[in-house]
Parts: structure tokens; sequence; C-alpha cells
């Protein structure tokens, strides 16, 4: 299944994005799973150091290393693009 | 002689639940701060409550072991799990974080220093602060000393080198220090020595207008038997840790009916070294 | 009236080997790099490493302690202080890691069995300033600076206080950064290291490459030296933790208030060392800086090219390259530029004669610590 329909995967990186974050105050129905995460307007407030949390975060539990930080910005728009590409089909 | 102008204290034998008081105190939570640099705030915080800082007014933190429990989650990340460090972990990790938030919190731009000593880290501190506030480099200095209890409690226990009969304490112990006198609530005089056991005993005898003795939890019955010439004992249930001294002379400072001047003396090994308290005026029994 | 505070002598273990053939690289324009590995479930990279021979060492205290009693011991050897002034001299260390020695105890604390083989020895910062204390019979006051990037900085600074106000008549500065593998794996989870080589200003620049080195330095209020230490200014930019504004301003404030300290103008600098990391953000922000203050007029140099970025230690190591270069005649030229942001400001990039003047060291670190002092060399 593309990790983009996994409801399950979806759901688990947004709670893992809550934690690595330390975000306690917002709740995984917060995150649509088409907002832009690191846009001004998503209501996240996230910044770079989160961003390398994030990637940190993807490393240690999906086993997924994102190294350069443009395929980063490119992989990490929404919880959909990043399901999609750790779970491609 | 340097002046205490404000003075906070956190002081506690059980690990306290900082998250939960920051937030009572701030109203705000502090992401990526860990229970050592939450310490660090609440003490700040209280001090800079009571007192308007200046954005120039330097911070010197120091601390026996620092952040300890971030080594402890670092080293469980590497060996048990084979996973590098969080970002966050590997910046909590350098003490400078700590007082890093402190400044942030308080709005401070001066001079933030994270210092230590092995053993007497409070006293070799404020030696340095006194210098900053003589030189006239600063006018203020917000001096802390944080010391967390960190689990196992075993474990800790003999990082900090301490006796097992020694309960370990935890503490957060922020002074306001300034070269100005005026509504100060006590002064301290340094001494820069560093002492033998029979040389300690004599500098004791030589003050002989001091109204009690404070002694840390360092120096066992029998030394301190042989130390007192007829002293008042100044005891304060305090629990062991290395900046203890600060809570200490707070809780002086706070008492009524303990006299005006207090000798505190350390030992760490076979050195000692004391410092001299002065209560004054606006100090009695204020809370 | 105030007293002036003199660089007696210094010694260095880095990269470059000891101060006479790190004279010569420093000469040549060379340098000698290795790596290390950092080797997890994850990830295995090797990134270029500045190394203290022999490269490969395992890390740990007893390691690190050999190469601090060794530069410590060199220095000492050559002074002639009194034994009073040597037993009363206070010691400032700096180092970021200073915690390698909880570290390694807690490592093995993993073991069981090691818990109860620890004796209730204090453990902890204070560490290694006690060690060189013992070692050497010094009985004076003890510090121990943690500051990130700054740590020696800050440890000469307050130094300099000290020595200014009385309190102290001789002080013994020691910086030291040596291999741990935790600071390059938290490096580079941070995204900051090079996977090439450390190009400091140069638009393709990217990251930091770390080292390890080992200097100590002896100042004093009343001995006599060419040096002089002419003031600094330490302060606090609470913008990120990780890094100054890419603006420059607080740090150019930095510099302004080490000039004041010094009783110095700008035009009076005869070059400035910059902190030159290599990493995105910090060679801007000291470019803006640099040109708000000095114009382009003022040359600049980078020594991280030679040693590598060493942390807590290199405010002290590259104040002593510096100081190696300029008595022997000449300021090191900046290694690995090529092309920079913007055309009017360049690293010096040739080998340059002096023969003494005004040296304006800047460093800056994780959580806000914005440090600069000034040298000066009186001229034949």
């Amino acid at each position: 299944m593309v990790g983009s329909k996994d409801s399950e995967l979806k759901l688990k990186l947004k709670m893992m994005i809550i934690e690595e974050c330390e975000k306690d105050e917002i709740d995984v129905d917060d995150i649509a799973d088409d907002l832009e995460l690191f846009s001004p307007q998503s209501g996240l407030e996230l910044d770079s150091l989160d961003a390398l949390q994030i990637s940190l975060g993807l490393q240690n539990n999906f086993g997924v290393r994102i190294a350069d930080p443009k395929e980063f910005r490119r992989v990490v728009v929404s919880i959909n693009t990043l399901a999609e590409y750790i779970q491609p089909k | 002689m340097i002046y205490i102008k404000a003075l906070s204290t956190y002081h506690s034998l059980k690990r306290i639940d900082t998250k939960q008081t920051l937030k009572e105190l701030t109203g705000k939570i502090f992401r990526r701060s860990d229970r050592f640099t939450q310490l660090a705030l609440m003490g700040a915080h209280v001090v800079a409550d009571s007192q308007k800082l200046d954005d120039k007014c330097a911070l010197y933190l120091t601390s026996a072991q620092a952040n300890l429990a971030v080594f402890n989650r670092i080293r469980d990340q590497k060996y048990l799990h084979n996973q590098l460090p969080r970002p966050v972990d590997f910046i909590n990790m350098l003490s400078g974080s700590a007082s890093f938030y402190v400044a942030k919190h308080l709005g401070l731009k001066g001079k933030n220093i994270s210092l230590s000593h092995s053993g007497f880290a409070a006293q070799m501190s404020l030696i340095v602060a006194s210098s900053e506030l003589r030189s006239g480099n600063s006018t203020q200095v917000l001096f802390g000393g944080v010391d967390e209890l960190v689990e196992p409690l075993s474990l800790h226990q003999k990082i900090a080198g301490v006796e097992p009969s020694v309960s370990l304490a935890e503490g957060s112990n922020f002074l306001l220090l300034s070269q100005d006198a005026q509504d100060a609530l006590g002064a301290i005089e340094l001494s820069y020595k560093q002492h033998s056991s029979s040389e300690m005993i004599a500098v004791i005898k030589e003050h002989k207008d001091l109204d009690c003795i404070s002694f840390s939890a360092r120096i066992s019955q029998s030394q301190r038997d042989n130390m007192l010439a007829g002293h008042e004992v100044f005891e304060v249930e305090s629990g062991y840790y290395e900046t203890a001294v600060l809570f200490v002379v707070a809780e002086f400072l706070r008492s009524q009916d303990s006299g005006d001047k207090m000798l505190f003396v350390d030992r760490y090994n076979d050195r000692y070294m004391s410092t001299l308290i002065h209560k004054m005026p606006k100090g009695r029994g204020s809370e | 009236m105030q007293q002036s505070t003199k660089i007696l002598d210094s010694q260095i273990l880095c990269a470059l080997g000891e101060n006479s053939r790190a004279l010569q690289h420093l000469r040549d324009g060379t340098t000698e790099l290795s790596s290390k590995e950092i080797d997890s479930d994850l990830l295995q990279i090797r990134y270029p490493y500045y190394s203290i021979e022999p490269k490969e060492h395992n890390f740990g205290l007893s390691v690190s302690l050999e190469y601090i009693f060794d530069v410590v011991g060199k220095l000492l050897s050559r002074s002639d202080l009194s034994a009073d002034e040597h037993k009363n001299m206070a010691i400032f260390f700096g180092c970021a890691s200073i915690d390698l020695s909880v570290a390694e105890v807690l490592q093995y604390s993993l073991d069981e069995s090691f818990e109860s083989t620890l004796c209730s020895k204090r453990i902890g910062s204070g560490y290694y300033a006690e060690a060189i204390a013992s070692k050497f019979g010094i009985d004076g006051l003890c510090f121990t600076y943690n500051t990130a990037c700054t740590s020696s900085a800050n440890a000469l600074l307050d130094a300099d206080l000290m020595l200014k106000s009385g309190a102290i008549q001789h002080a013994l500065i020691v910086g030291f950064e040596s291999y741990a593998p935790t600071t390059v794996e938290g490096f580079s989870v941070m995204g900051l290291l090079s996977q090439n080589c450390c190009s400091p200003f140069d638009i393709n620049r990217d990251g930091i490459v770390l080292g390890e080195a080992v200097s100590a330095a002896i100042l004093s209020s009343n001995g006599s030296s060419d040096w002089t230490l002419c003031g600094g200014k330490s302060s606090c930019e609470t913008h990120s933790i990780t890094g100054t504004s890419a603006d420059g301003i607080e740090i150019a404030k930095v510099m302004q208030g080490a000039l004041e300290n010094s009783s110095l103008r700008a035009e009076q600098i005869t070059l400035i060392k910059a902190h030159a990391t290599a990493s995105a953000l910090n060679d801007t922000a000291e470019i803006n800086a640099m040109r708000s203050l000095f114009g382009n007029t003022t040359p600049f140099i980078s020594l991280k090219p030679y040693i590598g970025h060493t942390l807590g230690g290199c405010a002290l190591a590259e104040l002593v390259l510096m100081m190696l270069a300029v008595d022997d005649g000449f300021v090191p030229k900046s290694l690995n530029f090529i092309e920079g942001e913007s055309s009017d400001m360049s690293p010096l990039c040739e080998i340059a004669s002096v023969d003494g003047g005004v040296f304006m060291m800047n460093y800056f670190g994780f959580g806000g610590n914005n440090t600069s002092f000034i040298v000066s060399k009186s001229r034949a």
C-alpha cells in the first residue's frame, strides 16, 4: 500500500514529529495529512533544529536516512509526501 | 566583599517536578529544555522577578556534574540502542545551553559563563564573579549553582564522590551580586586560600566574632568536633550536592536568630575552603 | 593604574605537531589531515579529522591526560617563575567536552559489575584542571570553563580580569579538545560537518572539519614579554542556541566591545584572526560584522584549515599559532579559499611579513557565546 493511503503509518509519523519536536500542545488531529509542515502558516512553528530532530527520528524509528538538506526539503513537505517516500507502494 | 541583593532557592531531597514548577512560575513551557535547564530557569526566574536586572548583567552558572542526565541518555542511545545522539541532547550536553536558556528567558546580553571546579565549584566561581564586578565590566552578576539528582542514585552518589551514608539532594540556588551595598541582604567575604585541616582550624580560631559556623556534608562529625572552638553550629537539613553552599548562605540570611556572621567550611579530599557571610539589616527576617 | 597582562610563553600540540613543526607547516602553508569514522546501525560515514599524532588512538582519559601533561610540562619546564610564583599560579582550563571524564565513566557503568568497583571519588567537571594542579604542584585558584567553542577564550578573558584586578599574579591557561566519538556524531547529526575539507569564507564551503589540540600559555601581571593581552569582550546572543545571527550585528558589537575594552580604534588593528569555522552561517555573519566595523581594509585570516575546529580549545590553540608565526616574522595565509560570497571581502591568501602589530582574535560558539580579544606584539 502506498504510504499516503496507510493511516497507521501516517499516525506513527505524526506522533514521531510531535515527540521529536516536543510539541506537546499539538494533537495528531491538528496535523492534516496534506498540511505543509514547515510553512509559517502550518501553526506548528517548526524551525531548522526541528528538521534535524525529525531527520534523526526518521532514521531511528523508520530506518530512513535523508542526509541531503535539499532532499529533506523535497521529501518532508507534508505527512503524505513523507509517507510516500517511506512506502512508495 | 560582594553584596547579595536578591536570592532564590530551590532545594529538595527528591527530584522536583521541574516542568510543572516552571510552568507555574512562568506560565510557559520551555521546549527543548531538560531537567537541568529547567532547574536553572526556576532559580533564575525567581531572582529576576524580585529585582530589576540590567540587560548587561553577567551570568555565571556553576555546577559539579552539570547536565549528567543528558550524558546518561546519550550513553544509552549509543551503547544500548546503537543510535546517534539526538540534536537537542547533543546541544544540551554542552553545559552552556542551560545558561543560554536563562539568558534568553531574562533578556540578558552580558557575559555568560558556565564554569566549574573539582570540589569547590561554587566558591571558585564566586571568586571569578567578584573579579568581574570589581573590574567594573559588569555592575550586576546573576550567580547560580545548579545540581540535579540523577537516577540511578547509587551511581550518582559514586560520581558525586560521597559516602553511601550521605543523602544526595538537588538544588538551584541563585544570588544577584553587586558591588553596591545599598539594600543588600548580605555580603560575602571570599577567601582565596585552600587550607589543610590544621590551617583551617587556625583560621577558624582567628575569627573571634563569628556567630556560627556551618559545615558542608563532606565534613564528618568528628572533623567538625575538631574544628569547633565553642561556636554555634548553623545546621541546615540540606542533603548533599556540591553547590549546596549557596542554599546554606540563603538560609542563613533568612534566619532570624542565628546572628549576623557565619563561616561556611567546605572540604574536598584533604583541602578546606571557607567563606564568610555577613547578614545585613534588610536581610534579617526577610523572605 | 591598571597593569597590562603579558603573555610570557606558550606551547601547543595539534595536528601540525608541536611548536617548531607547527611553525614550519604555517610557513609552508601545509597541514596534516586524517579521518574518523562514525559507525551506527544506520550510518557509516568517514569524516576528515585533524588528529594529534599518533593518528589512530583509542579515545580515553589516559590519552587526553598524556597530551595535556606533555604540553603543560614543556611549557613549565622553560618558565623562569620562582618556586612561589609557580605554586601560586591560577589555572584556567577551557574545553567544550569537559565532561569526557564523566562520559567515559558512564560508558563503563553500563556493565553492572563496574558500578560496584567505582570507589567514591568525585568525578565531574574540573577533573583535568585538578590533575594539572596535582601533577605540577600548583596550589592556586583553579577554574574550568565550559562555554562550548569559546571555552578557552573565556578562560583567557577571566584570567586577564583577575590579573588586572590584582587577585592573581600569574595564570596558566590551558585549552583542550581531544577526539570523542560523541562529539563527531553530534556535529554529524547537526549537519554541520564537511566530508571534504575546511574552506572558510569560500562560496562552496560545506562545513566544519573537527580537530584536536592542547595548548597552554602563561600570563602575568608583572612579567616582561613582547606580547600583551590588551583586552576583550564576552557576551551572549540569544538569537539561536546553535549560532550567531547571519546579519553579524551582535558579533560586531562584541568586536567593538573588545576594541573599547582595549582602548583601541578599528584602524589600529593590524589583522583579524577570524573564527571562520567554514559553516555556512558563521562565515556569512563574520563577513557582515567585519565589513560593518572595519570596511574592507583590515586583512583577516582563518587558521582552522591548518588544525581543524578544535572547539573549546580553539581560542588558545589559534592564539599560540598566531604568536609562533608573528614571532617568526609572518602572518600565515588562509588555506582552501578560492572564491568568496562577495568580491569585496576575501581572506588574506598570501603569507605576509610582519614585525609585530595588533591582532584581533574572534571566537563564537553554541549557546550564543561570542568573544573577541586583542593581543599585540611590540614592533622590533
